[in-house]
């Protein structure tokens, strides 16, 4: 592929990749981060080990700017979607919901949480596994982090009360005059 | 209801058919990642799946009668231009060092003609020799590499010269170089060809008064598919390790081969973040590509001002002397009247 190139990505990229995620050479470390790409496209919020996860959103992120830049006509794109895709109906995904999604942004298209450390519960009693929860921007779950802007004050909020308010006072007065 | 059978299957009535395809369909809807059997018709049908090539190279088939196989490439910037590209490692960049070497590349452009040329064509390089008779050392040879980011660009030309092989390396920026010239304008199918080494003699020789071959105006690159065969005995590296296309390998034994199965690495050509770091950004090459436009106005500004520069010079050495000059020049004061009375 080394005609393709995108812009610099907008996520930490370390100067060296994690290239021992797993055990078995790149080809397994390959079928590790294709599964979790899966996940990530198919259920659009995961949770799970930052050293994979991290690794994997980067992946995400180029395969997005990929599709954003050359679209779906494009052979070399279209083999690495097949190659980094395994279930084949994600591909109709990542080009029919997407990239119209974020063809107005530009930044990263993927959001990490850290979760809180739990120790004693992993394998290894006495190690660290700090866990991230992995999920694409604009998804229709609700937010994560609550959003902290006070929406009572918008015109549409006012009016709503307003009517709101109206109509119960009329309810009331139609059952004092049905008395 | 009229009484059917259907043609594939003598036991069901045409509907019951129709029904049971139907309740196949409904069941692989709900496999997961199942794609429906007319889609994948569909696809396997259309032209973009008809590409058995991977996509490391866009090269476009020209559809001549004559010669079917010549396939070309277009002039892309990248490739035209890869003395231009910095280093892609994130932590060795300088973008003012790049910069002002930029800068430097292009006074040096202004000089000698640096014309376009790949991994893979013929070029002859004049350059000066204070010991040679002439004070001048012309080598023609085949570019088998190019290497080195900025200002350090080289590239290494290899002829064989009296039965010995031959190798060069030019800086490309260097001064001394004083023409180059491209004598036969191609790509190959690898980027570097340190394999001729190891090939006979005749797929490296070329003679000294070579002709330049003349293509097409408004052509792209010609690529040739020559494919190599390496004959001796020892090897400078394990070409069969490699991923070479170019070449054409002898029979090797089965621990050899098992060996290269062993160390290739498919995987590759996949892997996007590893191809990412070792690739400059559109950011930053458009950037480039901005600096090279300008470089090129400036540049034909730049051959008409010495070309006037070079006139006025001339008209001076054909004149008489000073004073005929001088002469003219009154005649056309005096000879322009004043025009406001």
């Amino acid at each position: 592929m080394s005609n393709l190139s995108t812009k610099a990505l907008r996520v930490t990229v370390p100067h060296a990749l994690r290239s021992k995620l797993t055990v078995g050479g790149q080809s397994e470390r390959h079928e590790k981060i294709k599964s979790i790409l899966g996940e990530l496209f198919r259920h659009e919020r995961i949770e799970g080990y930052i050293r994979t996860h991290d690794e994997t959103r980067q992946y995400a992120e180029r395969l997005i700017e990929l599709a954003k830049k050359y679209g779906d006509r494009h052979v070399g794109t279209m083999q690495l979607m097949d190659y980094w895709i395994a279930d084949k109906d994600l591909i109709h995904k990542v080009f029919k919901v997407f990239v119209p999604r974020y063809a107005n942004t530009l930044g990263p298209y993927t959001n990490a949480h850290r979760l809180p450390i739990e120790y004693g519960k992993h394998e290894h009693i006495f190690k660290q596994r700090q866990n991230i929860v992995l999920e694409m921007k604009n998804n229709p779950y609700p937010r994560i982090i609550p959003d902290p802007r006070n929406y009572s004050n918008i015109l549409t909020n006012v009016l709503l009360n307003e009517a709101r308010k109206e109509y119960r006072n009329e309810k009331k007065l139609s059952e004092k005059t049905d008395i | 209801m009229a009484l059917a059978f259907s043609n594939t299957n003598k036991f069901l009535l045409n509907n019951q058919h129709i029904l049971r395809s139907v309740l196949i369909l409904s069941v692989r809807y709900k496999q997961r990642g199942h794609i429906a059997d007319h889609l994948v018709e569909h696809h396997r049908k259309l032209p973009l799946s008809k590409v058995k090539t991977s996509a490391t190279e866009d090269v476009s088939q020209v559809n001549d009668e004559k010669n079917q196989n010549v396939r070309t490439t277009p002039h892309d910037f990248k490739y035209v231009y890869p003395d231009f590209l910095p280093n892609p490692i994130p932590f060795l960049r300088d973008r003012i060092l790049e910069k002002l070497e930029r800068k430097d590349m292009f006074r040096r452009r202004q000089q000698i003609d640096i014309p376009e040329f790949y991994v893979g064509s013929v070029l002859a390089v004049t350059s000066a020799d204070p010991y040679a008779p002439s004070r001048r050392n012309r080598f023609v040879g085949i570019c088998i590499q190019r290497e080195k980011h900025g200002l350090k660009h080289e590239f290494t030309l290899r002829n064989i010269v009296d039965g010995l092989g031959v190798e060069i390396v030019y800086e490309l920026y260097n001064p001394t170089i004083t023409r180059i010239e491209v004598l036969k304008l191609e790509r190959r199918l690898d980027e570097n060809l340190a394999y001729l080494r190891d090939a006979p003699p005749e797929y490296c020789t070329f003679p000294f008064d070579m002709e330049p071959v003349k293509l097409p105006p408004g052509s792209g690159v010609p690529l040739n598919t020559i494919q190599v065969p390496i004959t001796s005995t020892h090897w400078q590296y394990k070409w069969e390790r490699h991923d070479l296309k170019g070449v054409l390998l002898p029979p090797l034994p089965r621990s050899v081969r098992k060996a290269a199965e062993r160390y290739s690495e498919p995987w590759r050509q996949w892997d996007i973040m590893r191809q990412y770091r070792t690739e400059i950004h559109d950011e930053d090459r458009d950037e480039i590509f901005e600096d090279i436009e300008k470089h090129k106005q400036d540049l034909a500004q730049y051959r008409i001002d010495s070309k006037e520069n070079i006139k006025i010079i001339r008209t001076r050495q054909k004149a008489a002397g000073r004073k005929a000059i001088l002469d003219d020049s009154q005649q056309t004061k005096h000879s322009n009247p004043p025009t406001s009375k």
